[in-house]
């Protein structure tokens, strides 16, 4: 596939006259009203007034000296350093801190039908529990994990508790969890509740503010954990996490993700997983196993390309179920006068459908 | 910093990552324009990093275009390139179906070589989503490819 790719991404060229149009542009901004181009100074990132004082240095540099013109064609490269483009990137050395694009530095998460952007140096870990998936955001400046998603189904977080309630949760969730504070606020557009709570940990006080939230029948966590000298900084890093956050389910990619919701069923795994199976593809069907899988990973031992798969049974891809079987049931090849079965024992890690066996049987 | 001799050397690249992204070669040519004007502006990309930055701001550029409810028709990939052969043709055909998000994830895994970590700073997305977006663009292109 990669040959295939590459082949077609060749073609993708520039058309000529679309080059000829930016560097009529870039020409013309180089240009100016008086043949100089000032340069625009870079936004400042965060930092408070550290940013600002080189910002204004930057300034007085630019207005002092700062001119930019175009190169005209024919003159020598005024950047010889490395003549060869494809050397000029290798992979695992981006500089994009360098970039001043983005003055708050964040990455985006996508995934489990939710979006939202988080501080950059926060590392992001994935893990599970046991009504779903955990997301743990390490804070590498703290030192210390500041911020987690937890993902369940939807029944598992209800709006409607009250204080009682709450603290009744809190109490059995955390070493003597206390609740705070409660109030209704809005995440992504949806309604959702506000708690804060203190706990103990390791015999040492601390704090923690969640949302709950529920949307598109899934039920969201958000927790912020404290630090316990507290940071200004970082609750702003949060609140502006929070209103980064959305929730997917656009209408006009309704049909797309429909689409991504009837492939993802377990069935629709098993299709995938068999192709590569019979396809001889180790490294696609490592993508479909489960965390128990604990055999020899082998592709089909006779001529994938002959199979005929003539249907699939057990587990539906609307299924409730979290685990089950699915047997995909074919024939070797046009001779054959039997069936023969790629039993395949299927569970639910999280949101996604997995194998935790796979055989053959005649 | 020279910034024609920058325009020349990746401007192909640029525009294939835009066109990944739109699917559409105005708006291809829009977010280019924009991407190399900006250059124009930069002071601060150390000698070497240039590629890497016109890719992060492509990408920037684009997510911005695809979030924005102002969006143009989009055309098919093979009906925008004159594709050298039918395997070619199949293959961008099949690429114009999946989402933007798996077109720009597989265009700079598999043709700009980047690793997931990379791919994952240019675009702003955290590396479970790059691998997540790897791997099901792969097994749809795939799927498309052997349905054709």
């Amino acid at each position: 596939m990669k040959e295939r790719l590459r082949n077609a991404y060749d073609q993708m060229k520039m058309p000529d006259d679309c080059a000829r149009r930016i560097e009529r542009a870039m020409k013309e901004k180089a240009q100016g009203t008086d043949g100089r181009y000032t340069m625009k100074a870079a936004a400042p990132r965060r930092g408070g007034w550290k940013a600002a004082a080189a910002l204004a240095c930057l300034v007085v540099a630019v207005s002092v000296g700062g001119s930019f013109l175009l190169r005209d064609r024919g003159t020598q490269p005024q950047f010889s350093a490395d003549p060869d483009p494809q050397s000029a990137v290798t992979t695992g050395q981006l500089a994009v801190e360098e970039t001043g694009e983005d003055p708050a530095a964040t990455v985006e998460f996508l995934d489990y039908g939710i979006c939202f952007s988080y501080p950059d140096h926060w590392k992001e870990e994935t893990q599970q529990n046991e009504d779903g998936g955990v997301n743990a955001f390490y804070d590498q400046d703290l030192g210390m994990t500041v911020f987690s998603l937890e993902r369940s189904e939807a029944w598992l977080v209800d709006l409607s508790l009250e204080e009682a309630e709450y603290q009744d949760q809190i109490s059995q969730q955390y070493t003597s969890g206390v609740l705070l504070e409660l109030s209704k606020t809005t995440v992504g557009g949806m309604d959702a509740n506000k708690l804060t709570f203190a706990y103990e940990e390791s015999g040492e006080s601390r704090m923690a503010t969640r949302y709950d939230v529920v949307a598109n029948q899934v039920g969201y966590r958000f927790t912020y954990y404290h630090p316990q000298q507290g940071s200004a900084s970082l609750d702003q890093e949060v609140e502006a996490l929070m209103a980064t956050v959305q929730f997917e389910g656009q209408p006009e990619e309704t049909t797309d993700q429909t689409q991504a919701a009837l492939e993802d069923g377990p069935q629709d795994v098993a299709k995938v997983f068999a192709a590569a199976y019979f396809a001889g593809d180790p490294e696609a069907m490592q993508l479909f196993l489960s965390q128990d899988f604990d055999q020899l990973l082998e592709g089909y031992p006779m001529d994938g390309t002959k199979v005929n798969i003539q249907q699939l049974r057990g587990l539906e891809n609307d299924t409730q179920e979290t685990e089950g079987y699915i047997g995909v049931v074919f024939l070797e090849s046009e001779e054959a006068d039997s069936f023969t079965t790629l039993s395949l024992d299927m569970v639910k890690e999280g949101d996604e459908w997995k194998i935790r066996y796979y055989g053959l049987e005649k | 910093m020279d910034v024609q001799y920058l325009f020349e050397s990746y401007r192909n690249d640029v525009y294939r990552l835009a066109l990944n992204y739109t699917r559409n070669p105005q708006e291809a040519e829009d977010v280019c324009q924009t991407v190399f004007l900006k250059l124009m502006e930069q002071t601060r990309i150390r000698p070497g990093k240039e590629k890497a930055w016109l890719m992060q701001v492509t990408a920037n550029e684009c997510r911005s275009l695809l979030r924005s409810h102002w969006w143009k028709t989009t055309v098919p990939l093979n009906e925008t390139i004159l594709a050298d052969g039918p395997e070619v043709d199949e293959t961008l055909q099949a690429l114009s179906r999946l989402k933007p998000e798996y077109r720009a994830v597989l265009y700079l895994y598999y043709y700009e070589g980047y690793s997931t970590e990379d791919i994952a700073r240019i675009m702003k997305i955290s590396g479970s989503t790059v691998r997540t977006r790897l791997e099901r663009g792969r097994n749809r292109l795939r799927n498309m490819l052997q349905e054709g």
